[in-house]
């Protein structure tokens, strides 16, 4: 008798209990893809924009050594350089100046006035490309502050992989 | 019309060109060494040529990135990872021109090394040099390495004072022993930049 009782009241408890201990199971579960979906979005977007971000600095990197090489040629043809030669190399420091604003959105104030100056250095050596001048310390000041943007680059590039 | 700076893979079919800017980085000790290995009827350069044909080795065409200046060849990066830990091997059997030059290596292991760097005398000025050394850290990036080694001949100011304004610090020396016909004296320098 007491064995029957007992068993009703183990059965009972089952009936009660097991389906609550599904729908806790059923909610932890949920909970758990709800965590899996957003760590899965949170690295997907941090791709992203690690990989717009390595494009930009590919770019930037790719532009300044277009303007460098811009300005040589415009100091190399002095007064006989043509119209479209001056406003290739004018277009290249503008677009310089837009990928420069873009990465520097990544960074802090300190690192943006570096490359704003770097924006107006590069502007300043186009506008003087066809003086005569110390060709072989042309560019000390621009490659200084390249140095530090291509430094950056790589850095936070380490920091968004994280 | 402006003219652009593009920077590509070497092809098996650049290893002529390869072989005449490597001759142009080592001031003719590429010649001097390829000279030494010629058959008859062979110049330096062909051996040279053949050198940067091949798929492996220091001199293979897949360890070079060409610079191009308006779709013409301007100059050369060759660069690779140095092994580690660096086996150096029996230094004592090498001739006496390279015996320097590796124990230099050997004191750069997992770095990146630049073996070559040069641009065709008309397209230098800054530019592609430059260029080509950013490309070189983008590079070691890649494969993670820690740093990035060269070897350059201390009285060689020029290329000497590119790298110290890029950030390469002289980590050691060796007397160099010149190759005949050959410009420097003094010591080789192993210079390395850490990557940040």
């Amino acid at each position: 008798m007491a064995r029957n009782y007992r068993h009703n009241h183990v059965h009972s408890a089952l009936v009660t209990y097991f389906p609550m201990l599904i729908a806790i199971l059923s909610v932890l579960s949920s909970i758990y893809q709800g965590y899996l979906f957003a760590h899965s979005n949170d690295l997907i977007q941090r791709n992203v924009l690690r990989g717009e971000y390595l494009r930009t600095c590919r770019e930037i990197i790719d532009t300044y050594f277009q303007i460098k090489l811009a300005v040589t040629q415009l100091a190399d043809a002095g007064r006989g350089a043509n119209r479209s030669e001056i406003n290739q190399a004018v277009n290249l420091t503008g677009k310089f100046g837009a990928l420069g604003t873009y990465l520097a959105n990544f960074q802090d104030e300190e690192i943006r006035v570096r490359y704003t100056q770097l924006s107006r250095e590069l502007s300043r050596l186009v506008a003087a490309a066809r003086e005569p001048g110390d060709s072989s310390k042309r560019f000390d000041t621009a490659d200084s502050l390249f140095t530090q943007m291509n430094e950056d680059c790589s850095r936070l590039a380490q920091i968004i992989r994280m | 019309m402006a003219v652009s700076l593009v920077l590509r893979r070497a092809r098996k079919d650049d290893a002529a060109t390869l072989a005449r800017l490597i001759d142009i980085a080592g001031e003719g000790f590429g010649s001097f060494l390829w000279a030494q290995s010629a058959g008859p009827g062979e110049t330096a350069l062909d051996v040279g040529t053949r050198r940067a044909q091949r798929e492996e080795g220091g001199f293979s065409y897949r360890n070079a990135t060409l610079a191009e200046i308006g779709g013409s060849v301007a100059g050369l990066l060759l660069g690779y990872r140095l092994a580690d830990p660096y086996d150096a091997g029996d230094v004592g059997s090498l001739p006496p021109t390279v015996r320097p030059l590796i124990e230099l290596e050997a004191k750069a292991p997992g770095s990146w090394y630049v073996n070559a760097l040069a641009a065709f005398p008309q397209y230098r000025g800054k530019v592609v040099g430059t260029r080509l050394l950013v490309e070189a850290e983008r590079l070691a990036r890649e494969t993670r390495a820690p740093a990035l080694s060269l070897i350059v001949a201390d009285q060689n100011e020029g290329a000497k004072r590119l790298y110290l304004r890029t950030g390469y610090g002289v980590v050691a020396r060796r007397p160099l022993v010149p190759f005949p016909g050959y410009a420097h004296t003094g010591d080789w320098l192993l210079m390395t930049k850490t990557i940040s």
